[in-house]
């Protein structure tokens, strides 16, 4: 995704020459540890996740990223640092 | 708690799997409990601020936050309800290169251990004490505790709580902690930055976190699921810093009203360990 | 975040127990305070306390000497706190005391129970006063000794050793911490008030001349170490903290790696392991005093303050050409038993001591299919004479019911 374009579209049309450019990061969710306590869904910024419709072997549904939206995390990692299970952590690209 | 080996864990790693016990995982905390959060900022802590991972010691008391020591991969040492502060103080005593923090619940450093915290605050022994404040007892179901708020219900307060809590930021200010701050789980981030802020100062230092705890306070009092509570503090929250003295008694915690979370206190005060190094240089030199 | 105290601990805080100031040869000294320097002798550098008599005089001799020595006393707020911190600063390496009377060490057995069940050495003092409750707080009893044996909850194996005098408080405190260590165990030293507060000659020895023990320790490294996997002998290496082991102690039933699993299957492993170490390894820690034994009928058992009286009984019975002798378990728990039985022509015992009857049980237990087993006490408050001892001693045999 063209860091120009997600700029534009979350600080208006101009990009900004005093900020560092955005980041942006891929979700891993570790299905087994994850409990559905929803923490991550309810207070990612961006909205990227939401509950699956499976079940785990523990009988939980797990956290996922929403489907179109794999390209909005910010790697702001506040999922990766609320979750109480360490079950879901980020991975910054490479801008 | 399930067994683990059911299923084979996916290859991909938790960047604190080294750091956690983490064969042992998933917790045996409930869904919607936030003392994993509380956990992970504590590592955290450790981490950014250096401390050598064989200088990690953790000791917990009884109740579900002492079980921190099952996850958290340092020394860890889980002795008796209430017991955490004297333990921890016998440890750091003895062997002063240790980065020591007590971990345990309200009810267990407040109830049945709040004369060893009051003490130790009084000595400024130098350990880092987290309390897990959840309004109740959660592991054994839900009972009214030190820190259940006034009219608040439990399974032994089916009418409502008829006795105040303690403040505890307010109680660990008047015996003489340096430190003092009160986050919720919600504060994720500024707890985390709390933790890698102290854990490496000198001094008795005490870090309040409010906690979700669904299955019981949270049912009991309608405030709902874990994500609820958390929500609940992100409506009640009011973010004060450096608050004075005269101030400080305003942060109590009353069912539905504000919650004042921040830096309480941060001030120098001589520990006990500085001023035993005196005690034996004068007990050597008097006596050569 | 202040970088000038941001270091885990400046140097000038790191105290180095030394051993320069020993007070060694000829004195005449206190059993409290014998006791006090036989912990300093084995190498005791952390003491937590809290003042009750008759007790009292070992907190303050520590106070003052052992920071002569580079180690440390700490006053704590209670005696539930004192047990606690000597666990915390054993878990560091450190040799660790505490030392109370009875209601104080009421107040210890939550936390006594955990050391046995962490496997922490350390040593307990109880100088026993008159109970039940606040009692007789400056006059003598040896009425702990089933708390010794069996205050915790739950099931574990005390080792309890009672001094007769204060040289013998000064050598047996240098015996319970060898013990402790060798063992992973709480030892409890039952001293009583008479003997804490008797002056006599104390011998201490040059620093080297009693053999100290450490404990074992791990040697291998931390991927192949297990906190709880016993050696040969039961005993499980200890890995300190601070040595990289991230070791897990638990009160909680536990796995070989500290792991809690509260199930049948562990406990089954767990709780007779910490008997069968102490059992197993009588030769660690039993002592035995015999005295006239040899051809002895009616033997006394005693201990402690009450075995000073019960030699005298049996000189005065031998002089009256009675076959007495005397049976001093220095090491009360667990009772010698063996030894005891291997008196073959004993028919009576008599068990002296300042109680209503709680040796005697363990005595009658053991003897009682073979010897006729009577009790010499009383309710606490005075020494029992040598004639009450030689009267029971004399006393024609009761007729069986
Ligand atoms: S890193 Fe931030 S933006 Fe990305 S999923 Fe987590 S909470 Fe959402
Ligand atoms: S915060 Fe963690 S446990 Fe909770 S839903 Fe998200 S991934 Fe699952
Ligand atoms: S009972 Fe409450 S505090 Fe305990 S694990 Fe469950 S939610 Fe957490």
């Amino acid at each position: 995704m063209a860091i120009a374009n997600s700029l534009q579209t979350s600080h208006g049309s101009r990009a900004p020459i005093d900020k560092p450019t955005r980041h942006h990061g891929t979700v891993h969710v570790i299905e087994l540890r994850c409990k559905e306590c929803n923490f991550c869904v309810q207070f990612c910024p961006e909205e990227v996740l939401e509950i699956s419709d499976h079940y785990t072997p523990r009988g939980y549904r797990p956290a996922r990223v929403k489907t179109g939206k794999e390209g909005d995390c910010i790697a702001c990692r506040f999922c990766e640092h609320v979750c109480p299970d360490y079950a879901i952590y980020v991975v910054e690209d490479s801008p | 708690m399930t067994a683990n080996a059911e299923v084979a864990l996916p290859p991909e790693l938790h960047p604190y799997d080294h750091l956690l016990r983490s064969a042992d995982l998933p917790t045996i905390w409930c869904p919607g409990c936030g003392i994993g959060t509380a956990v992970g900022a504590l590592i955290y802590g450790f981490e950014q601020a250096g401390v050598p991972k064989e200088k990690r010691v953790i000791v917990g008391g009884i109740g579900c936050s002492s079980r921190i020591v099952f996850y958290a991969k340092t020394d860890a040492y889980h002795t008796t309800h209430g017991r955490t502060i004297p333990f921890a103080t016998g440890l750091k005593l003895c062997n002063p290169s240790l980065n020591v923090v007590a971990f345990a619940g309200d009810g267990d450093l407040f109830a049945i251990g709040g004369n060893h915290f009051i003490h130790a605050a009084r000595r400024n022994m130098d350990i880092l004490v987290v309390c897990i404040n959840n309004f109740n007892y959660g592991m054994t179901g839900g009972q009214g505790g030190p820190t259940t708020p006034a009219g608040a219900l439990s399974t032994t307060t089916p009418y409502g709580n008829p006795e105040f809590p303690f403040n505890l930021p307010n109680l660990a200010w008047a015996t003489g902690a340096t430190y003092v701050a009160r986050w919720t789980t919600l504060d994720v981030r500024r707890l985390r930055n709390t933790f890698a802020d102290v854990v490496n100062r000198h001094g008795f230092r005490f870090v309040e976190i409010l906690t979700p705890c669904p299955v019981s306070f949270g049912k009991t009092n309608k405030i709902g699921s874990g994500v609820e509570e958390m929500e609940y503090y992100q409506a009640l929250e009011v973010l004060k810093s450096r608050v004075e003295s005269t101030e400080i008694t305003k942060t109590d915690i009353e069912l539905g009203k504000p919650i004042v979370v921040g830096t309480f206190v941060d001030r120098e005060r001589e520990t006990f360990r500085e001023r035993y190094v005196r005690v034996v240089a004068k007990a050597r030199g008097s006596k050569s | 975040m202040s970088e000038a105290r941001s270091v885990t601990e400046p140097p000038n805080l790191i105290l180095s127990p030394v051993w320069d100031r020993p007070r060694t040869g000829t004195q005449f000294l206190s059993g409290d305070h014998a006791c006090a320097e036989g912990a300093l002798y084995a190498g005791c550098r952390f003491f937590a306390g809290y003042p009750i008599t008759p007790a009292t005089e070992i907190a303050e001799r520590l106070a003052e000497r052992l920071p002569e020595v580079g180690g440390q006393y700490i006053q704590m707020e209670d005696e539930i706190a004192s047990m606690i911190a000597i666990l915390g600063a054993s878990v560091t390496g450190a040799k660790s005391m505490t030392a109370t009377s009875g209601p104080g060490f009421s107040l210890m057995m939550e936390n006594l129970g955990l050391a046995y069940m962490m496997e922490v050495p350390t040593v307990v003092v109880d100088v026993q006063r008159g109970g039940p409750s606040t009692g007789l707080p400056t006059t003598v009893g040896q009425q702990d000794m089933m708390q010794a044996r069996f205050g915790p909850h739950g099931d574990f194996t005390s080792i309890s050793l009672s001094p007769q005098s204060p040289q013998e408080a000064f050598n047996l405190t240098i015996h319970a911490f060898n013990v402790a260590e060798r063992l992973r165990t709480p030892v409890l030293l039952m001293m009583d008030e008479v003997v804490g507060h008797m002056h006599e000659r104390v011998v201490i020895p040059p620093p080297g001349e009693i053999p100290l023990v450490a404990r074992p320790r791990a040697t291998v490294p931390p991927e192949e170490y297990h906190t709880y996997r016993p050696g040969p002998d039961l005993v499980p290496p200890m890995a300190l903290a601070g040595e990289g082991y991230s070791v897990l102690f638990t009160g909680l039933t536990h796995d070989e790696d500290g792991r809690p699993v509260t199930t049948y299957a562990a406990q089954k492993v767990l709780v007779p392991r910490l008997r069968d170490k102490i059992l197993k390894n009588r030769d660690v820690y039993e002592r035995l005093g015999l005295y006239k034994t040899e051809d002895a009928t009616t033997l006394v058992v005693a201990y402690g303050i009450t075995a000073r009286s019960a030699r005298r009984a049996v000189d005065l019975g031998r002089e009256k050409g009675l076959a007495l002798g005397l049976f001093r378990p220095i090491s009360v728990w667990p009772f010698p038993a063996e030894q005891l039985r291997s008196l073959k022509n004993v028919t009576k015992i008599v068990v002296a001591e300042i109680n209503l009857g709680q040796v005697v049980l363990e005595v009658r237990r053991i003897a009682g299919p073979y010897a006729e087993v009577v009790h010499v006490g009383n309710p606490g408050g005075q020494v029992i004479s040598p004639e009450t001892i030689l009267e029971a001693c004399m006393s024609p045999r009761r007729a069986k019911p």
